[in-house]
């Protein structure tokens, strides 16, 4: 996704968002829906860039990793590979 | 308002299509590693285990009629425990609906649309699923209805185009290693997509009141569909490509259906097939972006679940671009740590969420004719919480 597309499309979600959730009584709806905007602007912008960023799915690997090796050890364990 | 109810089978056809969704197309050739030509053998396994799941989700339904798993545990394991877990739920299905959108992305760019970058793909599916999700849930479950007729026409009229390729001899020798392979090629059926039917405990709670004592019934029958449709693409497959060509192929049932040939009249209808397919992970992805935007609304205390539709698919697409580094990362990570990370939140967490409800003898409300809290959608007007609470 290009710079201008990921500018665009944050825009547009702003605009969307404020101007469907006008008033006084809708600001803590404004606020929290920016807020989380706000976090996938930042990973629209790291996907962009190709920075290295914390990839979710990697956590998932690494915290499950030590129960899934018996589960690796079993699931690989009686075939013959020739 | 937004009196959103569904009735019980409207119920049963989104699971029978959630359950499709994904799995049918990226399964077998996962499950397939392990179990070789007894594929068809680990689906049937793959019941009891859909059975138990179906129970406890009703079971908490019966237990808890008017809330969400949300909202009843933290009653079942106080306040902070229960905000722990419901965040855990959330991360869960922001998860599961960017493995979605990129197993769409991914399908598309190496099957039919080979040039067009990823992220068109993502973001054109999920401008749908937006316009699909702020419908609500009653509009997503009268698509359910459609496409539950369509995709159950097309897997019949392949299974009957694909007759005179079935060749039964590659079916055998049947468990030539005993069960153990059989066995072990469920391990990846059990998080993808058995686990993930966790959604229901989100949804069941909107079946309307005179639907709710056969509701029980109505889920068993569309876990007996699923297993019912699973064996017989299974066994389309390995009797029409080979265990061996199954199991290569990333997309089976895709590549499966490029075989049908009807006297050089009926061929290349593959498409037909990705069609279908693509309706399923719609609906799919839908209710995981429903559940996650219901859920969030609840917890930031929202007035309605649609404001956070547009942010939470805005976070999605980028998260679904970064998900995999590759094809063999996508497979190691969908039949490895994904089964695990599936089977906490589909079946650990609602047994024993269960069990100590039942010890604890803990009970909500029972079913009125109100509004569900999750769809109140009057501007200004705060989520209503149900007495308990």
């Amino acid at each position: 996704m290009g710079a201008f597309g990921v500018v665009v499309s944050v825009a547009a979600a702003v605009a969307i968002i404020i101007r469907t959730y006008k008033g006084k009584e809708h600001k803590r709806d404004r606020v929290f829906a920016l807020l989380v905007l706000a976090v996938g602007t930042t990973y629209a912008i790291v996907v962009y860039m190709e920075y290295t960023f914390p990839n979710p799915y990697s956590w998932l690997e690494y915290i499950f990793s030590p129960i899934y090796r018996p589960i690796e050890h079993w699931l690989e364990s009686g075939y013959n590979y020739e | 308002m937004n009196n959103a109810r569904i009735t019980a089978q409207q119920c049963m056809k989104l699971l029978f299509l959630f359950a499709l969704g994904s799995a049918a197309l990226l399964l077998p050739s996962m499950a397939g590693v392990y179990s070789g030509q007894d594929l068809w053998v680990t689906m049937l396994l793959a019941w009891p285990l859909v059975a138990v799941l179906l129970v406890i989700y009703n079971q908490l339904l019966q237990r808890f009629p008017t809330m969400t798993l949300q909202e009843y545990v933290e009653r079942i394991v106080g306040k902070w425990v229960g905000i722990i877990i419901s965040l855990s739920y959330l991360f869960f299905f922001i998860m599961l609906s960017a493995l979605i959108v990129h197993n769409i992305s991914d399908f598309l760019r190496t099957s039919i649309l080979l040039q067009t970058p990823a992220w068109f793909i993502d973001v054109t599916f999920i401008l749908i699923v937006v316009y699909g999700v702020a419908l609500g849930i009653e509009t997503l479950a009268r698509t359910g209805e459609i496409l539950f007729v369509w995709t159950l026409f097309t897997i019949i009229a392949v299974a009957i185009f694909l007759l005179n390729k079935i060749d039964l001899q590659q079916l055998l020798p049947i468990m030539y290693e005993g069960i153990a392979r059989p066995i072990k090629g469920l391990y990846p059926v059990i998080g993808f997509p058995i686990c993930e039917f966790v959604f229901l405990v989100f949804v069941l709670p909107l079946v309307r009141k005179e639907d709710r004592k056969k509701l029980g019934k109505y889920l068993q029958y569309s876990g007996i569909l699923v297993i019912a449709i699973s064996v017989l693409l299974s066994v389309l497959l390995v009797s029409v490509m080979g265990a061996e060509e199954m199991i290569r192929s990333p997309y089976a049932i895709y590549d499966m259906a490029k075989y049908i040939d009807v006297q050089q009249i009926l061929v290349r209808v593959e498409v037909l097939a990705a069609m279908i397919w693509i309706g399923t992970i719609f609906i799919k992805l839908a209710l995981c972006v429903y559940v996650v935007c219901n859920m969030l609304s609840r917890m930031l205390k929202l007035t309605s679940y649609r404001v956070s539709i547009i942010p939470i698919c805005y976070l999605i697409v980028p998260v679904s671009l970064m998900a995999y580094r590759n094809t063999a990362h996508y497979n190691n990570f969908a039949s490895e740590t994904w089964t695990l990370f599936c089977a906490l939140h589909g079946f650990l967490i609602p047994l024993v969420l269960l069990i100590i409800a039942a010890w604890r003898g803990l009970r909500g409300e029972p079913v009125q004719e109100s509004v569900p809290a999750q769809d109140q959608d009057i501007p200004g007007q705060p989520i209503m919480k149900s007495p308990s609470e």
